[in-house]
């Protein structure tokens, strides 16, 4: 499998089909006359600010912790483990209320969203 | 027999949602100013979104991604980040103007001047979205707005010479004004390939569940649909050349001009009837560019997005169409020339079109996505070759319009 | 836990750009080069023929006015737009230009806007017929100066 084609930039999707993200960054771990295995998938802003170099990395980490999101400084990790398929998408067996990656849009969705009449 | 009905309906929301401030400005002005001559922009250009939206519909139904999806997927987001952003400013310049034009209408039913309706619209429109599901946009909008037909009815009425026309529809050269004619030449093709016609139609695709049972389906929906709505443009450009140039009124610099079109073929009713095209086709073209600009976001980013659920579902998705109708909406209220800035929005969106089209040609040339679907020869040669031209008119013409003299 | 950098453009993954090369650049600085050179209008030219637009689209709005095809609120804003227009122009002329026509027309349309303010159908007649005037005295400028913009 080529990482890169496969695997990166991909689209995540959890078990209910609810789209999470994007395959921002790949985690292996290096062998000893072997190949890279795999160990992680991530997502998040600041492993994707990383593709850009480290100064974009940088800008990116300290904008979020300027706007009271350092939470969102940390990557989101998927273990290689809970990937179930790749197709068009790569499907996780996992439920994503049960992942950080939409805690700002859960967040976004109290202060706001609910705040304004018609949401539901 | 679904199909069928689904074609159908296809077609003609296609062709209801053809015309908007955009095409309506850029034809009207050339119609004035050259006559006849740059018909054959509008052929060329409704030729090249033909090709662009069939491959559009295509793609989303072999790949089973949209088009930002895919190059996101193929490319990566450092290819992607400078069209994501591009194409983000442009698409938001052009929100303003079919803000602007819709804001222009009101205006021209009420007497109450455009600054005052940008707000108004952008609630609704945004009341639209957040109430609203996809089926009921596409089609609701879209049916209301095969009221822009009356243009079509209207140049039949004014009797052209019809060889004459069909002369204007080969490429000419102007006779003077060489850089205002190349000018409108681009801009008239910004009109035309708008982005946000093919990247919100492989979204709609998706939405819709298209798979490969609605490749000729989508043939279908996008030569006639695309056809017919640039006989439309067309027409625009042909009327403005009779009652505009026909009158020794070479100039249209002041949107007040633009109702004058109809007013000669019927009347009274003329004047409704432009009304009501310019304000229902540039409200359909508001919120699918609104929402093209969070499925831009969505789609980039990796976020869950669909204009089925209900908005909580979703927070960045609807926040991206919220704040993006919002801040479309400052330039008009805060008096920018609602004509201007439209000329100005479609001759950026021509410099902007490689961004996007380039590696939209590559993904469908590419087997891993698309299979045995990949595009021919033609489709590829007729885009590339539309699109190059758009761009280097763009680039050349842009400059000259807005920092050189004339 | 080593990281492995993925840098995304890898061969695998020659994505396309626009070119940069710097050919492309001097062709299309020649390009532009030549299509300033190939502009035809002057000023003068441009002024008169935007004045002359505004005149005639005027007569337009002046005659949807009094056989009632569109509302005289569109009729009085159109007229009070294009006089604005007009008048911005007319601020600025030059020695070159038409200076008398254009502040015929000019004058024409003070006329016209007031008498739509009134709401009189005989001045609204009577300042349709000096635009007309006026008109016509700036065409015949603009033929007699050829070089300028048909």
């Amino acid at each position: 499998m080529d990482l890169v084609q496969d695997v990166l930039d991909k689209q995540i999707v959890d078990k209910n089909g609810v789209r999470m993200g994007r395959v921002d960054g790949l985690v292996a771990e290096m062998r000893e006359g072997q190949l890279p295995r795999l160990v992680f998938i991530e997502t998040g802003t600041v492993v994707m600010a990383r593709r850009f170099g480290a100064r974009a990395q940088r800008l990116m980490t300290a904008l979020l912790v300027r706007l009271g999101a350092a939470r969102k400084t940390t990557p989101y990790r998927i273990a290689w483990k809970d990937v179930r398929e790749i197709g068009v998408d790569i499907e996780l067996d996992v439920d994503s209320d049960d992942t950080p990656v939409h805690d700002w849009q859960r967040w976004l969705r109290e202060r706001a969203i609910d705040r304004i009449p018609g949401a539901r | 027999m679904k199909k069928l009905l689904e074609i159908s309906l296809g077609v003609v929301t296609s062709i209801g949602g053809f015309l908007e401030m955009g095409e309506m400005s850029t034809a009207a002005q050339a119609g004035a100013a050259f006559h006849y001559q740059l018909l054959w922009t509008v052929v060329l250009g409704t030729v090249c979104i033909t090709f662009l939206t069939e491959m559009s519909g295509r793609f989303a139904a072999v790949s089973g991604h949209t088009i930002v999806d895919g190059i996101r997927d193929r490319f990566g987001i450092k290819v992607l980040a400078l069209p994501f952003v591009s194409t983000a400013i442009v698409s938001l310049l052009v929100l303003s103007a079919e803000i602007g034009g819709v804001s222009v209408a009101l205006e021209f039913a009420t007497g109450i001047g455009y600054q005052w309706w940008a707000l108004p619209v952008a609630l609704a429109s945004w009341l639209f979205l957040w109430r609203g599901t996809f089926g009921m946009l596409e089609k609701g909008v879209s049916l209301f707005g095969l009221v822009t037909l009356c243009f079509v009815v209207a140049i039949i009425r004014l009797k052209p010479e019809w060889t004459q026309v069909a002369a204007a529809a080969v490429p000419s050269r102007p006779h003077g004004q060489a850089a205002t004619y190349w000018f409108m030449a681009a801009s008239i093709l910004g009109a035309s390939l708008s982005p946000t016609l093919f990247l919100f139609y492989s979204s709609g695709a998706i939405e819709d569940g298209w798979d490969r049972s609605y490749l000729g389906p989508n043939r279908v929906i996008a030569a006639l649909g695309m056809l017919f709505g640039g006989v439309i443009s067309a027409a625009v450009l042909l009327i403005s050349a009779h009652v505009l140039n026909g009158r020794g009124i070479l100039d249209v610099q002041d949107f007040h001009q633009l109702p004058l079109l109809l007013v000669d073929a019927f009347g009274m009713w003329g004047f409704v009837l432009f009304v009501a095209s310019l304000g229902i086709a540039s409200l359909g073209a508001a919120l699918e560019v609104a929402l093209l600009e969070a499925y831009l976001f969505a789609q980039t980013f990796g976020w869950n997005w669909g204009q089925d659920c209900p908005p909580r579902a979703n927070p960045g998705f609807s926040l991206v169409y919220t704040c993006a109708l919002f801040v479309g909406a400052v330039p008009i209220a805060a008096g920018a020339d609602p004509l201007k800035l439209t000329i100005f929005s479609m001759a950026l969106t021509a410099v902007n079109l490689p961004l996007m089209v380039a590696p939209f040609i590559v993904l469908m040339n590419d087997e891993h996505y698309m299979g045995e679907h990949c595009n021919g020869p033609v489709s590829n040669v007729a885009v590339i070759g539309i699109t190059g031209l758009a761009f280097l008119l763009g680039i050349v013409t842009l400059p000259l319009q807005y920092f050189g003299g004339t | 836990m080593a990281r492995c950098e993925r840098n995304s453009d890898c061969s695998t993954h020659r994505a396309m750009k626009p070119t940069r090369s710097p050919s492309l650049t001097a062709a299309l600085t020649a390009i532009a080069l030549l299509c300033g050179a190939c502009t035809s209008s002057n000023d003068a030219a441009t002024d008169a023929r935007i004045v002359l637009s505004c005149a005639r689209s005027a007569s337009q709005w002046l005659d949807s006015w009094l056989d009632g095809t569109s509302p005289s609120s569109y009729a009085r804003r159109s007229v009070d737009s294009a006089s604005e227009q007009v008048g911005k122009i007319a601020g600025e002329l030059q020695s070159s230009e038409p200076v008398a026509q254009i502040r015929g027309v000019q004058a024409a349309f003070d006329a016209a806007r007031t008498a739509l303010n009134s709401g009189d159908r005989a001045r609204v007649q009577q300042a349709r017929s000096t635009l007309n005037d006026a008109t016509i005295r700036l065409d015949a400028w603009m033929r007699a100066h050829p070089g300028s913009a048909s």
